[in-house]
């Protein structure tokens, strides 16, 4: 059989890839990567978190945290209710959960729903604060926090990410798909007097 | 008016969604006299100058359903909890 001409396609692919001058914000989609919901169970939740910690050796944060493992990361993103990530993954990821641990998690696979784009730069906090109205501080949010939020009234999720090798900060921002071209030209016009860069692979 | 919702910390009240008045129970459908409780639970409200036990959905963050305690005259925001089978009856 012949492979279909009609692959997947970014939604950022026709986006203006470039603003101002400079880089204070470069971002990139973060591609291939596999998402999933999980929900402990009714009254699972302790049974759950040994599961997790048993099969992919990884501590499930109680608040709005992100614990990382490897290729995997799990965000707490309500009571008793994940973000998991899984690199390059894809729909295998939420499918091999739903195996390993859907006896005391309801699992959704959110591969597909949501974008993420990866945002850095020594100037990415001030676009940032432009968007959300949550403190982005170092002090106050710090590696591995997760905030659920606002943006230009689109629900998002973000986390702040080690800081890159040249000391700048780093954050990931992720919105239902069908939100993707909005989030990106709300993130390209508030970083644009700071110079922004879509880097693409 | 910012609410310290009990997961996600403080937000800005604009991320909630108001429900209203936490103490009101359902009337029971098939009691003889529904339709006056029914008239009471909808209509006949306590209208308090002071605190007031409320319901808000935090929409624009962790999605949970969370019990306000707000004094209506300066929008104090006295206890926040998670609804719920933990919350207060
Ligand atoms: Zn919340």
């Amino acid at each position: 059989m012949v492979d279909s001409a009609y692959g997947p396609l970014s939604p950022f692919a026709a986006m203006p890839a470039s603003a101002g001058t400079g880089e204070g914000v470069v971002a990139g989609e973060r591609e291939g990567l596999g998402i999933a919901r999980i929900t402990a169970r009714n009254r699972q939740l302790a049974a759950l978190e040994q599961l997790v910690h048993k099969r992919l050796h990884l501590a499930l944060p109680a608040g709005p945290r992100r614990m990382r493992s490897g290729d995997l990361a799990a965000a707490g993103v309500g009571p008793e209710c994940w973000l998991m990530t899984c690199e390059s993954a894809g729909n295998a990821f939420a499918a091999g959960l739903r195996d390993s641990i859907g006896g005391h998690a309801a699992v959704v696979d959110l591969s597909d729903a949501y974008v993420m784009l990866r945002l850095a730069g020594a100037r990415v906090r001030e676009a940032l604060a432009k968007l959300v109205p949550v403190d982005l501080h170092e002090r106050s949010f710090q590696v591995d926090d997760v905030a659920q939020t606002v943006a230009e009234h689109m629900a998002v999720t973000l986390w702040r990410l080690e800081d890159t090798g040249r000391g700048e900060a780093a954050f990931e921002l992720s919105v239902g798909r069908s939100f993707a071209q909005s989030l990106y030209r709300a993130v390209h016009d508030s970083a644009a007097e700071f110079g922004f860069v879509f880097e693409t692979r | 008016m910012r609410i310290e919702c009990p997961f996600c910390g403080e937000r800005d009240h604009s991320e909630f969604a108001y429900l209203g008045d936490a103490g009101c129970a359902r009337p029971a459908p098939g009691a003889a006299d529904a339709q006056a409780r029914f008239v009471e639970a909808v209509y006949l409200r306590e209208n308090p100058a002071g605190a007031h036990r409320e319901l808000w959905y935090h929409e624009f963050g962790c999605r949970s359903w969370v019990q306000v305690t707000r004094d209506t005259r300066t929008h104090e925001i006295l206890e926040v909890r998670l609804a719920g089978a933990s919350a207060a009856p």
